[in-house]
Parts: structure tokens; C-alpha cells; sequence
């Protein structure tokens, strides 16, 4: 396989965009990212976006955008859509297919339901019929927060994890997102607010729960050939890039943690040629807290602390941007919002901006000696799976 | 080849115990019943009953929007067979609306039910 890197990276102001079209949510952080790459757009070979909900929305953004007349992909993942772009333009480049890809998400979460993620009508039915004699069935119709509240709950039952463990998580990532200029939420959020807001599914309440924002964002890769060639300043590389599916329910393992996503993090690590206590040293990463209680047993899945050791890792600080493994330094999904198809994308050009210095995250830089290694994670779910991306970045080749 | 006929067929419960299949080769439980297994890609399976007794191994509560809306308990049991050898992870709804009778590790019971899956919350 051929060397990939990363050269430029655009983001959207993320939030509810009702009043704006796809494509006008869409052509500034492709247009900023082409810019930031410092490229010229005809370099551009082909294009991947993930969008759950924007049908054919890409050929117009890459319409607009001067970059029609290339293969456009849409890609349809849940959560993971954005990082699945990404990886299908890193494997369409390393595979010696192209030299130049543009990987794009974007999403409006008006138009993007469960429903659609899972592929609308056809989904509800065959959900229906699934359910019916399956493990799933009678879930207590909670949606996605009920999930991660049962996950929650057994992990207090079986570590002593506390209440205030998990509220701790958005009070990090608040505060982190008041450096965010492009957050969806950038006002700080004290432990006692967050544990009094509104119960969802006990012991998640509201704040603990991502919210749905629209936005879009959108990153260029290139070969290292075209990277000499072309003289890129910088490039971030693509040390590995892995996947994993699994089917929820009847997995003995299931609570307190996500067996896909330890089983992607070994993957990915193995490929990159890392372990987990590297990042420690001199790494940082941007991961799917898609609720409070998913980024701490994340630590635990990735292989960063033992298991029921989640809660250390946030109330010592070890998280923080000025910690010994700084997470989603970009406030993440709790804060920056979550649209399904430009997630993955959007904590990509954060790596990507963070390892270069950009003056685009100078408010919240990550410290010099944490920017060698960095890690991206998003965990889907279409319909009644889970998918989960991950991929390794260095500065060095 | 795999289809919609020829998917396996067979009724979700026999009595109040799931009526799932096991593994022969890696000793996986399937249920509901399956052509592969998702562990191994086996294809020799033997029946296994599953329940109807079990413990609670995780549970949480829907967001009420008014106050004489139903508050529905929702979680995920740890069903066993008879011998207790095999166990199953299923997810339903509890028979309670107090959220105080539910606790991890209670032992319950799976109701027959045509639709979905309920637990009888067990005194100890």
C-alpha cells in the first residue's frame, strides 16, 4: 500500500442550520479545506461523502465547488459515515487509484431519523420484523440514549463508576469547548448543572447526551508521491485505518463496554504499530462521546485504562488537553454537536489541525510533546448493529 | 442459498423458554435461529432452551414528558438454561412501573408474551 497523508481541512460553524441548504452548509468547508491544503482544486481525482440523510447532495456541493466530473461516492454508515469517507478516499489513494481525494460529510438532522440512517421505510419493517422474537425485543423504545444508560448502569453496579464520573465528562469537554469557535455549545457547564438537568434515561440527563446539530466538514488526502511533487508543507499521515461490525445483543460482554470497539482498537493499533500506553507519551485523540457514559468505557475499550478504571481517567485529569492523554480536545460530540455524516470528518480536521499548529485550534492546542500520534474513533449504528471506524495519524512518515 | 424461505424457522418460544440454537463447534448461542454461526461460520448447531429464569444485569427508565405518562423500566437480563450450564444476554421491559423494585443481580422471570419481552421482577 501506498503512504497517505493529510493535507487540508475545512469545517463548517456546527448548529442548528435549518434555514441554510446542504449546500450552503456544504461548499465553505470544501472550499476552506482546498485552501488550507494549498492546492490547486483541479489535483482533485474523486470524492467520498457520508451523509445519512443528504441524497445527492454531494454532486451538488462538488458542483458548486468547481470539482464535478470526478466519481463522487455517497456513503451511508450512521455515525461512522464522515470516517467512512475518509476511509474509503485513504484505501481509493493507497491503493494507486488516485493521488488527490476529497473526503466530505455533511448532515441536516432534520432529514437524517433513525429511520433514514437505517434506509427508511424497508428499515422500519424489517426492524419490526427482527424484533419480533428477538433479543432486542421490548428494548423500552429509549432510542440511542437507552442504550448507553443500561451501559451505564451496570458499569455502576459492577466499579462503583458514580454519577457525578459521568457528569464530569461533559463539564471536560464544556470546557474545552469554549475555545471551539465552531462548537455548537461553548458555554461551560458546572457538575451540579449537568447532574440537575433533565433525565433522560437515569443516569444520563440532557447534557450528557450529544444534541442534534447540522454542519459539515470536509478534509484532502493525498499520496506521498503527489505530496513531494507538489511540495505540501506538513502533511499528517495515515499510519492505519481499521473497521469493525457487530450485532448488539445476546454477547454476555456486552455491559459495561463495546467488544467492536476493543477489538478495532487492537486492529488499528497493531497496523499503526502502537500500543495504547503510547499515546500516553506522546499522543492525543478525538473519540465518539456520543454520551457521557460511551467516552468512559471508551478509555477502558481502547486499552488506556483496565476496565472499571474509566472514571481515574477523568476526574485525575489525565484527559484533559493539558493531561498525560488528552481526549477530544475539540469538546466533541457533547459539545461541538453530532451530525451523523460530518462527525467523523470534523474530528479528523481537528487531529489534523491540532498536529499541524493551525492557527484554526490555537486556543485550545494540544501541547507539543502529545502531537506526534493521534487517533480518531466513531461508532455507528445502522439500524440494529454497531460499525465502528478508527485511524492512526503521525507526523511522521 | 441463504433467503427468506430458506431462513430457519421455528416459533420464538417453547413454553416461556427461548428457543435458541447452540454451536457445535465453538459452542455459541444463536437465538433466534440461524443458518451460520456469528462466531465461527459453523453450521452444525444443536436446540437449546434458554430461561425462563434469570437475573437482572442492567436497567435504566424512559424521560417521562407528563406526569401521568407511564413510566416504563426497561433492561437487559442474563437468562439460563435449566442446568445452568449456558446463559443468554436479552434486552425487554420489566413488570413494574417502580423503579425501586428493579436491582442488578435480581432474579426474574420471562412471561410468555406474543410481542415482547417481559420480566417478572422475583421476590428474593
Amino acid at each position: 500500500m501506498r503512504n497517505v497523508a493529510v493535507i487540508g481541512a475545512g469545517v463548517s460553524p456546527f448548529g442548528r442550520l435549518d434555514a441554510l441548504l446542504y449546500q450552503e452548509i456544504g461548499r465553505p468547508p470544501v472550499n476552506d479545506a482546498i485552501e488550507n491544503a494549498g492546492i490547486d482544486r483541479k489535483l482533485i481525482q474523486s470524492c467520498y461523502y457520508g451523509t445519512c440523510g443528504g441524497v445527492g447532495v454531494g454532486h451538488e456541493i462538488m458542483s458548486e465547488t468547481g470539482l464535478i466530473g470526478i466519481p463522487i461516492t455517497r456513503v451511508v454508515n450512521a455515525c461512522s459515515s464522515g470516517s467512512n469517507a475518509f476511509r474509503l478516499a485513504y484505501m481509493d489513494i493507497a491503493s494507486g487509484m488516485s493521488d488527490c481525494v476529497i473526503a466530505m460529510g455533511i448532515e441536516k438532522m432534520k432529514n437524517a431519523s433513525m429511520a433514514v440512517v437505517g434506509g427508511g421505510t424497508r428499515f422500519q419493517i424489517e426492524a419490526k420484523a427482527y424484533s419480533y422474537g428477538s433479543p432486542f425485543s421490548g428494548g423500552g423504545g429509549g432510542g440511542m440514549p437507552a442504550g448507553f444508560a443500561l451501559m451505564g448502569r451496570a458499569h455502576m453496579k459492577m466499579f462503583g463508576t458514580k454519577r457525578e464520573d459521568f457528569a464530569n465528562i461533559v463539564v471536560k469537554s464544556r470546557k474545552n469547548a469554549t475555545k471551539n469557535h465552531k462548537a455548537e455549545f461553548q458555554t461551560k457547564m458546572t457538575i451540579d448543572e449537568v447532574l440537575n438537568d433533565v433525565m433522560i434515561n437515569d443516569p444520563l440527563t440532557r447534557s450528557q447526551c450529544c444534541p442534534r446539530t447540522d454542519g459539515a466538514a470536509a478534509v484532502i488526502l493525498m499520496s506521498e508521491d503527489y505530496v513531494k511533487e507538489h511540495h505540501i508543507d506538513t502533511p499528517i499521515w495515515i499510519k492505519a485505518s481499521a473497521m469493525g461490525s457487530h450485532l448488539g445483543g445476546g454477547d454476555p460482554s456486552y455491559p459495561p463496554g463495546l467488544s467492536t470497539d476493543a477489538d478495532t482498537a487492537k486492529k488499528v493499533f497493531k497496523m499503526a504499530g502502537v500500543e495504547p500506553k503510547d499515546f500516553y507519551e506522546r499522543g492525543f485523540g478525538e473519540c465518539h462521546d456520543c454520551f457521557s457514559v460511551s467516552e468512559l468505557v471508551h478509555y477502558e475499550d481502547f486499552g488506556f485504562c483496565k476496565k472499571g478504571e474509566g472514571a481515574d481517567m477523568i476526574n485525575d485529569g489525565v484527559v484533559e488537553i493539558d493531561g498525560d492523554l488528552p481526549i477530544n480536545p475539540s469538546g466533541g460530540l457533547l459539545s461541538v454537536g453530532h451530525p451523523l455524516g460530518a462527525t467523523g470528518t470534523r474530528q479528523i480536521a481537528e487531529v489534523f489541525w491540532q498536529m499541524r499548529k493551525d492557527k484554526e485550534v490555537a486556543k485550545r492546542q494540544v501541547p507539543d510533546e502529545h502531537l506526534d500520534l493521534a487517533f480518531t474513533h466513531t461508532l455507528g449504528q445502522p439500524g440494529l448493529g454497531f460499525t465502528n471506524v478508527m485511524h492512526v495519524f503521525s507526523r511522521d512518515l | 442459498m441463504e433467503s427468506l424461505i430458506t431462513r430457519p424457522k421455528g416459533p420464538r418460544l417453547v413454553g416461556n423458554k427461548l428457543n435458541a440454537i447452540k454451536c457445535n463447534t465453538c459452542g455459541h448461542i444463536r437465538y433466534p435461529a440461524r443458518t451460520y454461526c456469528n462466531k465461527c461460520q459453523g453450521t452444525d448447531f444443536s436446540s437449546i432452551l434458554i430461561g425462563p429464569k434469570g437475573v437482572v444485569a442492567t436497567y435504566s427508565t424512559t424521560y417521562k414528558k407528563k406526569l401521568n405518562d407511564k413510566q416504563r423500566i426497561f433492561g437487559v437480563v442474563q437468562l439460563f438454561t435449566e442446568d445452568g450450564e449456558d446463559s443468554f444476554i436479552l434486552s425487554g421491559t420489566f413488570d413494574t412501573e417502580n423503579y425501586d423494585d428493579v436491582k442488578i443481580g435480581k432474579k426474574i422471570e420471562l412471561l410468555p408474551n406474543d410481542k415482547y419481552n417481559i420480566f417478572k421482577i422475583l421476590e428474593d
